[in-house]
């Protein structure tokens, strides 16, 4: 990171009852940084956020905003700012005074108000309605009289929980482009917690993956996409396919052992040269996987050297666009292969998948 | 061209032969709702629309003849009780108002759960007890020799001699607020809680204080539940006697211990049915605001 962190979050623990939540979280994020907690449903990404916020109480660790620490210090004074998953807009106000809210309980005067919801609404693409209320906008209108309410306090850091999770795949697809440049422009700290990993990949500079309530990886989205560190990590960026391989390390290679649908094969270990990646084990059974996208059907008699070979028979297809999702069924395992040929229900096939795209790990965990 | 004609008297033919089934059916089905609705309507004719008109013709009928006499005598006997039923009605109004979204907004946004907890077991307990064992409680408690002076005068506030007696108008107060608050609360609470979290969190978030939010985001946001709850109240309250008979030693009192008075030393139904009349007047008064309310709400979202 190398400048002063801005945001820290040191070794924070957050229970409910008897039920811990979040467990030795750590953090630190410098200023103007974009970080994305993406994780599964009850993974705790979002009781992080409204514990910085201030809403969740933190029983052990501490959360600092430029070098002060929140313990103790209510919501209305952590000056962070937060954009709810339901926008949470008062329904009684008009897009204006819900914007210039903030402002009013700083003490702005009616004038300067005016003139900084002005500039607020016609930065966020809403000029001339700030006379409406909330529910005479639409999805992504109210999402960006949200976002506009939480930037009209100049947050020092501005927390975003799922705000596009309520529109639709055309419009998140243009807001979140949007938000990140806004965001870019204005140099605010932000965090963003989504369930959606091409949000987090497009939106931030770190992405930090939460499982159970920990931290499993943390880093930029490349690393996370191309580096995952567990078979947890890799199957949430998406390497869904999974098989279990008997491997063996012979130095710069990797022998793979025959099984139900496999020869025995020999594989370049080593992921800075094109090898598999991940943490195979030197002997043993590795957990193998991959994304549908970099597999894909060898025509008769083709060879692929460096990757692993597998006969499977065709069960589903569907097209998803400029090529086909099959459903092969590989050693008792159903894996979805993409292909731009055409293959029937029935087919048999021989899949294909490029060592460099083969993550592969100790089934115990171990390396 | 030459078809066209046909048309017409080929169709008229058959619904001619259709007609006495399907019109016996369309009967049928157009008299079950009445024969459905019809013990209710006759419920509501009988025991209310009769009762209803009949003593607001004997309010303005006597001997057959129209006349204001009644009104007259009413208004000459009983103006101040008139004054007074409207302005305790509405000072309790005002302070259950108050009361109950004090209690609804600690209820949401309270932060220590033994006392939310406590308060949300307290406040309805008056709901239980009817008007007359609250009037009874009233007296002892508000009397010159009673439960509040002995404690006012153990505090040592005041002598015996100064002690006050409250059984009068301000009792009536007290009894109706105390009686009341937790009606109004109960529907006021239930709305703020059923609100989207968010909405106090957002405030929260940007600086508001809690009692700024109770004031800027709650009570605009359950106002509709609010001014239900007191409407009702304001009927109710309107029409209770065992309290002011209780508690109000004399005059001025309530109207509705007039009303008893005219019929039970009297026998003067034409007085109390005018000063009946003079109470739907209020009442209707109030239910026309909230229907006016209540449309214009409608017509905006």
């Amino acid at each position: 990171m190398g400048e002063a962190p801005f945001l820290e979050i040191e070794r924070v623990e957050v229970a409910y009852g008897a039920t811990r939540v979040l467990d030795d979280i750590s953090l630190q994020l410098a200023e103007g940084e974009f970080l994305a907690l993406l994780g599964a449903s009850g993974c705790g990404k979002t009781t992080l956020l409204r514990a910085i916020a201030g809403f969740v109480p933190v029983r052990r660790g501490r959360i600092l905003v430029a070098g002060r620490d929140l313990a103790g210090v209510p919501p209305e004074r952590r000056g962070v700012a937060m954009v709810f998953q339901s926008y949470a807009l008062w329904p009684h106000m008009t897009v204006a005074q819900n914007i210039a809210y903030g402002l009013k309980l700083r003490g702005v005067g009616r004038e300067e108000r005016r003139r900084r919801v002005e500039r607020l609404l016609a930065m966020l693409g809403l000029e001339g309605l700030g006379g409406r209320r909330p529910g005479e906008l639409s999805g992504g209108q109210r999402q960006r009289v949200a976002l506009g309410r939480a930037l009209a306090v100049d947050p020092r850091v501005l927390l975003l929980d799922e705000p596009l999770s309520n529109l639709d795949a055309r419009i998140r697809q243009t807001v979140r482009h949007e938000i990140k440049e806004l965001q870019q422009r204005l140099g605010i700290t932000a965090v963003h917690v989504t369930h959606d990993r091409e949000e987090a990949m497009v939106m931030a500079d770190r992405i930090a993956i939460l499982d159970a309530g920990r931290i499993v990886q943390l880093g930029t989205p490349r690393e996370i996409y191309e580096q995952p560190n567990s078979p947890f990590v890799a199957a949430f960026m998406g390497a869904e396919n999974e098989l279990r391989l008997r491997v063996r390390g012979e130095g710069a290679r990797l022998w793979v052992e025959p099984g139900p649908s496999w020869e025995a094969q020999l594989l370049p270990a080593d992921s800075r040269d094109g090898g598999v990646r991940g943490r195979p084990p030197a002997v043993g059974t590795a957990r193998a996987l991959f994304r549908s996208e970099t597999a894909r059907v060898l025509a008769d008699g083709e060879e692929l050297p460096g990757a692993l070979v597998m006969r499977g028979e065709v069960r589903q297809a569907a097209y998803l666009g400029g090529r086909w999702r099959y459903g092969v069924d590989v050693a008792g395992a159903r894996l979805l292969i993409d292909d731009p040929r055409r293959f029937e229900a029935g087919d048999r096939v021989r899949v294909a998948v490029p060592a460099p795209a083969l993550f592969l790990f100790a089934e115990d965990g171990a390396a | 061209m030459s078809a066209w004609p046909a048309e017409p008297a080929h169709g008229a033919a058959r619904r001619v032969e259709a007609a006495p089934g399907l019109r016996l059916a369309a009967l049928g089905e157009r008299l079950l709702p009445l024969v459905l609705v019809a013990p209710a309507l006759a419920t509501v004719l009988l025991f209310f629309v009769y009762p209803l008109s009949y003593s607001i013709y004997d309010a303005v009928f006597e001997d057959g003849r129209w006349t204001w006499a009644n009104f007259e005598k009413a208004l000459a006997l009983y103006g101040p009780d008139i004054l007074l039923t409207l302005a305790t009605v509405l000072l309790s109004l005002a302070l259950i108002a108050v009361l109950a979204v004090a209690i609804g907004g600690y209820l949401t946004l309270g932060e220590h759960p033994g006392a939310v907890a406590l308060l949300r077991w307290l406040y309805r307990w008056p709901l239980f007890i009817p008007f007359i064992v609250t009037a009874q409680m009233m007296r002892t408690f508000l009397a010159k020799n009673g439960m509040l002076n002995h404690a006012l005068i153990g505090l040592g506030l005041y002598t015996p001699l100064e002690a006050p007696s409250l059984l009068d108008w301000r009792g009536v107060v007290v009894a109706f607020v105390w009686k009341q608050t937790p009606f109004v609360t109960l529907l006021v609470a239930g709305a703020m809680a059923s609100l989207d979290r968010g909405y106090v969190e957002a405030a929260r978030n940007l600086g508001a204080g809690r009692l700024r939010i109770l004031v800027e985001i709650l009570v605009p946001l359950v106002r509709q539940t609010l001014f239900v709850g007191l409407v009702l109240s304001f009927v109710i309250m309107l029409s209770v006697l065992s309290v002011p008979m209780m508690i109000v030693a004399g005059q001025p009192t309530l109207i509705t211990v007039d009303m008893a008075f005219r019929i039970t030393a009297y026998g003067d139904y034409g007085v109390a049915n005018a000063l009946g009349t003079i109470s739907y007047l209020m009442t209707g008064v109030v239910a026309w605001l909230y229907l006016r309310y209540a449309v214009a709400r409608a017509g905006r979202s």
